[in-house]
């Protein structure tokens, strides 16, 4: 962001979040389709302008507190370097075009936000392009995975990050291993129910991830389904910074905070814990749950997890988010 | 008595082998095979929120709950295929639907799955994978991952240009040499990075785990840096039995990856005799070391699928 060379406390922000229409989760979470594409785009590009906006916010946060920040939006604009030894592995850094004259090494970083795959340059043909995209995801995953910083979030192979697997498996792999209730849910084929889907199910096709609604699941390919929420519960939507956990109702098209009363205490606990249960389990630093909840009978359903909550989201809980965003940050481990 | 069921491509020779394997073998009887391409056009899953799932080609059913193991070989479906021309649009969908919905059932079932489909012990990234075999105490080539040319020449002068490339991902790439009068083709990393590793002399090595059990080969060769790109004629091969702690490395690591089956690449080092990790491959092609090593491979695969001991709850 800025043009000089740095020498310590460097927080390292890679690429951009990418998957910015609101197939996943926000749309399952408020029960939207792609049915209206003009929507859809529309809240993309909300999406994409509040990522960029939270990004600028979050690093004039840092730079308040004496902390640089430097984010790498396109690989073009660095020439980079990691030696793995026996310590682990060290970057160095030197930017040009955008990034010109912003130069550092390892021992200047204090951590590393990965958001995303940075730009690439484009290449002649589609095979050329994949095979870019994955060398460079390739760079990336070796260098965040073994990095002795704190990394939020580590990126890695799909293999290894079961937090970016199907819904459907992240649920019942949630509901296994942490004895957490999840919403019904299952597979079921074209043409098996007869009188289109079942009403209080959402459907998203295995091809393509889209969500349809019940009448529209018309039976043309496999789709996975999940039971709806039910009448009475709400949507909560826990962000969580390693295990700090921050709450919000969610709603159609972003989050809001909770309202004072809407939850007991215990609950709140509760959920907090739960969350960061959900992050360790999978492995993730930094994500969303979310959580359909009975207030009244004090007890909550597993839904979803998101590894890159969307803007909207972000900016609605900033003001909590920042904070401990920093503080994993500043644990011990990066710069000093 | 459950069935052992074999999932896969028969035009994959690996599955074709294994199942040739099965089928002449002392579990004949207990063996059922889905070819992926049939399943993939015709076939169906149900899996339930309570039971097991269930495969479905025409009137054929496949309950997980009477299958003991099921050793699954399963390929991508991506779009290129309907980019080349080879699957029509209107087929992709309903085709990656059922791929999709039988790696669910396959994540899904309680039954042991050689290997569960997505566990790829980080071989998506050479980089990580190969840190990853550090962590675990194998010896491994100092590596660099750049796309600044200075800092790969750099790298190469340090080492005296005894330095090999290839590709940081799990795409096909053949290993080589970086020599001096390359200097000018390493400005094409700038839009792309490069994985360069210090070259390591002395024969290939391939290890291959089945369960606790492990099988290794040595490969001499002459020419080029990789024995399966040598001259057929320079090559030799011979059974070899590694050091106990690179036999028991070996099985832990595929162990914590949940990996019942894994080949681990090494170069054994001229001059000391070392074990340097190269690469543990989730999905290996172990026919052609196993028809070498007269069928021991594929008979602890067999035995330990129909017999045990599999944990049935095996995670990452």
């Amino acid at each position: 962001m800025q043009r000089m060379s740095l020498t310590n406390g460097v927080i390292l922000i890679v690429g951009e979040r990418r998957d910015r229409a609101p197939i996943g989760l926000a749309g399952l979470l408020s029960g939207h389709t792609q049915e209206n594409t003009s929507n859809a785009a529309r809240a993309s590009f909300d999406i994409a302008n509040e990522e960029r906006d939270w990004v600028h916010r979050f690093g004039r946060f840092c730079l308040d507190r004496g902390r640089q920040v430097v984010w790498l939006c396109r690989m073009s604009d660095a020439q980079l370097a990691v030696r793995y030894e026996r310590d682990g592995p060290t970057l160095t850094f030197r930017g040009c075009g955008e990034l010109e004259g912003s130069c550092f090494g390892q021992d200047a970083i204090q951590g590393v936000w990965y958001r995303g795959l940075p730009a690439l340059s484009t290449f002649a043909s589609e095979d050329e392009q994949t095979f870019a995209e994955r060398e460079t995801e390739a760079f990336w995953e070796g260098y965040g995975y073994h990095v002795r910083l704190p990394v939020l979030n580590r990126p890695r192979t799909a293999g290894l990050r079961p937090a970016t697997w199907e819904n459907f498996l992240v649920r019942y792999l949630v509901a296994d291993q942490l004895g957490l209730t999840i919403p019904q849910q299952g597979v079921i084929e074209p043409r098996r129910e007869s009188s289109g889907r079942v009403a209080g199910r959402i459907y998203q096709t295995l091809s393509t991830r889209t969500l349809l609604e019940p009448d529209c699941a018309a039976g043309a390919e496999t789709c996975a389904w999940i039971e709806s929420r039910r009448s009475g519960r709400i949507a909560v939507c826990a962000v969580h910074v390693g295990d700090d956990v921050v709450l919000s109702r969610q709603t159609e098209s972003a989050a809001e905070p909770l309202s004072p009363g809407l939850l007991s205490e215990e609950l709140a606990r509760s959920l907090e814990a739960a969350t960061a249960a959900v992050g360790r389990l999978l492995g993730e630093s930094f994500g969303a749950v979310f959580w359909d909840v009975d207030p009244r009978d004090a007890c909550f359903d597993f839904r979803d997890y998101t590894t890159n909550p969307d803007g909207r989201i972000l900016m609605a809980l900033r003001s909590h988010l920042f904070s401990s965003i920093w503080r994993f940050f500043m644990r011990s481990g990066g710069a000093s | 008595v459950k069935d052992i069921l074999f999932l896969g491509l028969k035009g994959i020779r690996t599955f074709r082998y294994t199942v040739e394997k099965a089928a002449n073998g002392p579990y004949r009887d207990r063996i059922r095979v889905v070819d992926l391409e049939t399943f993939i056009q015709r076939g169906s899953v149900d899996i339930g929120p309570d039971a097991e799932p269930v495969l479905r080609i025409g009137s054929d059913a496949i309950d997980f709950e009477r299958i003991t193991a099921c050793y699954a070989l399963l390929m991508d479906l991506p779009r290129r295929l309907v980019r080349e021309g080879l699957i029509r649009e209107s087929d992709w969908h309903p085709c990656r639907a059922r791929l999709s919905a039988l790696i669910l059932a396959l994540h899904r079932t309680t039954c042991p799955v050689i290997n569960r489909p997505l566990f790829d012990a980080g071989n998506g990234s050479k980089p990580l994978q190969t840190f990853e075999l550090a962590r675990l105490g194998f010896p491994v080539a100092r590596s660099l991952t750049t796309n600044s040319p200075e800092e790969a020449m750099a790298f190469a002068e340090e080492l005296g240009w005894h330095v090999i490339y290839k590709s940081a991902s799990a795409l096909p790439s053949v290993a080589n040499r970086l020599t001096p009068d390359r200097r000018r083709d390493l400005e094409r990393i700038r839009s792309c990075p490069i994985f360069l590793q210090e070259e390591v002399t002395g024969p290939d090595v391939r290890v291959h785990v089945v369960g606790a059990e492990t099988f290794a080969e040595r490969i001499d060769f002459q020419g080029g840096v990789d024995a399966r790109y040598s001259p057929r004629e320079s090559r030799q091969f011979h059974p070899v039995a590694p050091p106990d702690e690179v036999r028991e490395r070996c099985v832990r690591f595929a162990a914590e990856h949940g990996l019942w089956i894994a080949g681990f690449d090494f170069k054994q080092r001229q001059a000391s005799g070392e074990y340097v990790a190269l690469e543990a491959n989730p999905t290996p092609g172990y026919d052609v070391y196993d028809f070498r090593a007269g069928g021991r491979i594929s008979e602890s695969l067999l035995r330990l699928m129909a017999e045990g001991p599999l944990d049935r709850r095996e995670r990452p």
